[in-house]
């Protein structure tokens, strides 16, 4: 079974709330941003957003590269011209979703992300926003961080869904070290 | 005593345990109950150094390993390779068998991991070698291991193929590399097992990869003796995720995850098959524990109890009164007058191979619903609804089936059967019960306060009734 019928079976009852062009990482990129113009679709983000049994994902579907990138993209979720705020996740490719390491037929890779609270900031300040990716690979000095491949997305949308995770989760930090 | 070269009668009755599980798989779980031994405990390597009993076995067995032919399949070669290769050559049996972005992601890993244990055991000399985990969540674990980056050891990997400054201590994971806080808050399985696989698993990898080290490949990453302890982490965490709750559970309803067989190798190179079923329960199946976790969480695949030539008899009571489960807080209970069925319900209850059951059919949500419902039938006014009542009878959980979707196709309903025996024998048993209550109990994440669940959209049911299932010998098999 492929991430992407995994991911699938985990959205039923979900509503598409964006249609995103497809995007393409161009190859030794270091940051790479899209713009996405919500306006039309901005009072029924904030609807859901003040919804707290609903949250808002970023659902990247066909994510494919012609070798290992090497590198894995940081994403960040802003108002256009404003880009403060933490991380909404990673884009990662290892195995899946990478055409030179495929074995028997190719299938692309398929990731969600949770932005409800980055997007809430964002419509707070803009109805258009910035998606950024931005290429990290090992901290320090020997880090290259630009991807080797280019990396596209052929079907990046928004979804609205019910919300199945709980508001808060453990510290997984084995006690020993936790005061360091 | 002398068994194959382990010597205490503890690490005997632990061989005899995990072959008998090797070769049974989970079916002889009271076997092992009876050959009981302390758990190995996979422990924390950022308490380890180079002289550390775990990490010398490591290293032995790998420079033992190494001398072996690729075709043997305990050599170092062809363990690496069972996750992937691009050796040429004829392609060898379980080579290239990596789960990747499929559900199978966490227990191919785990039974991956255990084999590969195993056979470090028997090539280490040291019976009590458990794989350590790296902890790099720990913000005092971000560099390489220390006694990873030692060279002229088993565990030295040479900077060409383990990438820059790695060895030198000058490359590290950046905080966002090996972060859990994607992962761990989901509650559906497929949504943990996909997320923990981009963060930290995959970044992890490719922050080597990064720097030109195998770890960034699928087929050359198992050829570094960190991958390993990469990967207990990984499979820490998934024991960690269930431990939290709040509904977590493995994919025990699909039959592929439970039952699809994978192939490994034992310490003395034989194949071995492994399912899902048989890698639930680290220690009560396999036999090992992380340091530092809570108490792991004991899963079990459906047993059949009965013969499958055994096949139930319905005999329908009654309907329920229409059963709607609106959003907003949980609807009064469902009364059923029981009057005219009160002595025979009692008989029906105690007699043998004979069920009194709810059938929910046609169950149909709006939406998928963000709470699942704990049923109780009797369970009377004044006492409060808790899993351990009697009067407890199981879950209503509607996830895929059962879920109008928007733009997915034409919905199935979903359908479920609860037994009431145990708690129509507590309702009934005060002579003036005249009616049996039937209570659906919204519940969400475990760590969330119960006032505040909210069911969040339209559940009906098409059709409730109260029968009697009658197990009874078919004809034929």
């Amino acid at each position: 079974m492929l991430i992407g019928v995994l991911l699938a079976a985990s959205v039923v009852g979900s509503t598409l709330a964006v249609r995103i062009p497809p995007i393409t990482i161009p190859a030794q990129s270091e940051r790479f941003t899209v713009e996405v113009d919500l306006a039309q679709t901005r009072p029924k983000l904030l609807a859901a957003l003040s919804d707290r049994t609903q949250d808002i994902l970023l659902d990247l579907e066909g994510i494919e590269a012609e070798c290992p990138p090497n590198v894995y993209f940081e994403l960040y979720i802003h108002a256009k011209g404003a880009d403060r705020g933490g991380t909404v996740g990673n884009l990662a490719l290892f195995g899946s979703g990478i055409r030179s390491e495929a074995r028997g037929a190719f299938s692309p890779a398929q990731m969600q992300i949770v932005i409800t609270d980055n997007l809430r900031d964002a419509l707070q300040k803009s109805s258009t926003i910035t998606i950024a990716f931005v290429s990290r690979g090992a901290g320090g000095t020997a880090m290259t961080a630009r991807s080797v491949c280019e990396v596209r997305i052929g079907k990046p949308v928004i979804l609205i869904t019910s919300r199945t995770r709980s508001p808060t989760a453990k510290s997984l930090v084995h006690s020993r070290h936790n005061s360091i | 005593m002398t068994l194959d070269g382990y010597t205490s009668a503890q690490t005997r009755r632990r061989f005899l345990r995990t072959t008998v599980a090797a070769v049974a798989g989970a079916t002889l779980c009271d076997v092992e109950k009876l050959l009981a031994a302390p758990p190995f405990v996979r422990m924390d390597v950022g308490g380890m150094t180079a002289t550390t009993s775990a990490l010398v076995s490591y290293g032995k067995a790998i420079d033992a390993m190494k001398l072996l032919p690729a075709t043997n399949p305990l050599s170092w070669a062809y363990q690496a390779a069972i996750h992937g290769t691009t050796m040429g050559g004829p392609p060898q049996p379980a080579w290239n068998t990596c789960e990747h972005g499929t559900l199978e992601f966490l227990s191919w890993h785990r039974m991956y991991l255990y084999w590969f244990e195993r056979i470090i055991r028997k090539q280490s000399g040291d019976p009590n070698f458990a794989l350590p985990f790296w902890n790099y969540e720990s913000a005092a674990e971000r560099y390489l291991p220390p006694p990873f980056r030692t060279s002229g050891t088993g565990l030295y990997v040479a900077d060409v193929n383990r990438g820059n400054g790695w060895n030198a201590g000058t490359s590290f994971l950046l905080s966002t590399t090996v972060s859990t806080t994607g992962c761990m808050p989901q509650l559906p399985f497929n949504s943990f097992s996909s997320n923990l696989e981009g963060t930290p698993h995959n970044v992890v990898h490719i922050a080597f990869g990064s720097t030109g080290g195998w770890m960034g490949s699928i087929s050359t990453a198992a050829q570094d003796p960190i991958f390993y302890l990469h990967h207990c982490n990984i499979d820490r965490l998934w024991n960690a995720w269930l431990a939290q709750g709040g509904g977590r559970s493995d994919p025990l309803s699909d039959a592929t995850w439970k039952t699809k067989k994978f192939l490994f190798f034992d310490e003395n190179g034989k194949q071995v098959w492994m399912t899902g079923c048989d890698i639930l329960r680290a220690q009560e199946q396999l036999g090992y524990t992380y340091e530092g976790e809570p108490t792991q969480v004991k899963q079990y695949c459906p047993i059949k109890l009965r013969p499958p030539w055994w096949h139930g008899i319905y005999e329908v009571l009654g309907p329920w009164p229409p059963i709607k489960l609106p959003p907003g807080p949980d609807p009064a209970p469902f009364e059923l007058d029981v009057r005219s069925l009160r002595e025979r319900l009692l008989k029906i209850a105690a007699e043998r191979n004979t069920d009194i059951v709810i059938q929910l059919t046609d169950v149909m949500a709006e939406r998928q619903p963000n709470v699942y419902w704990e049923v109780y039938v009797g369970l009377p006014k004044d006492e409060p609804a808790a899993a351990e009542s009697r009067f407890y009878v199981g879950n209503l959980a509607i996830f895929g089936a059962g879920v109008q979707g928007e733009g997915h196709g034409t919905a199935r309903s979903a359908q479920f059967e609860l037994r009431l025996n145990d708690a129509v024998r507590a309702a009934l048993s005060s002579r003036d019960q005249g009616s049996l209550s039937l209570r659906f109990v919204a519940r969400g994440a475990g760590m969330k306060e119960q006032s505040e669940i909210r069911n969040n959209t339209m559940v009906s049911v098409g059709k409730a009734t109260i029968a009697v299932r009658r197990l009874q010998k078919a004809r034929t098999p």
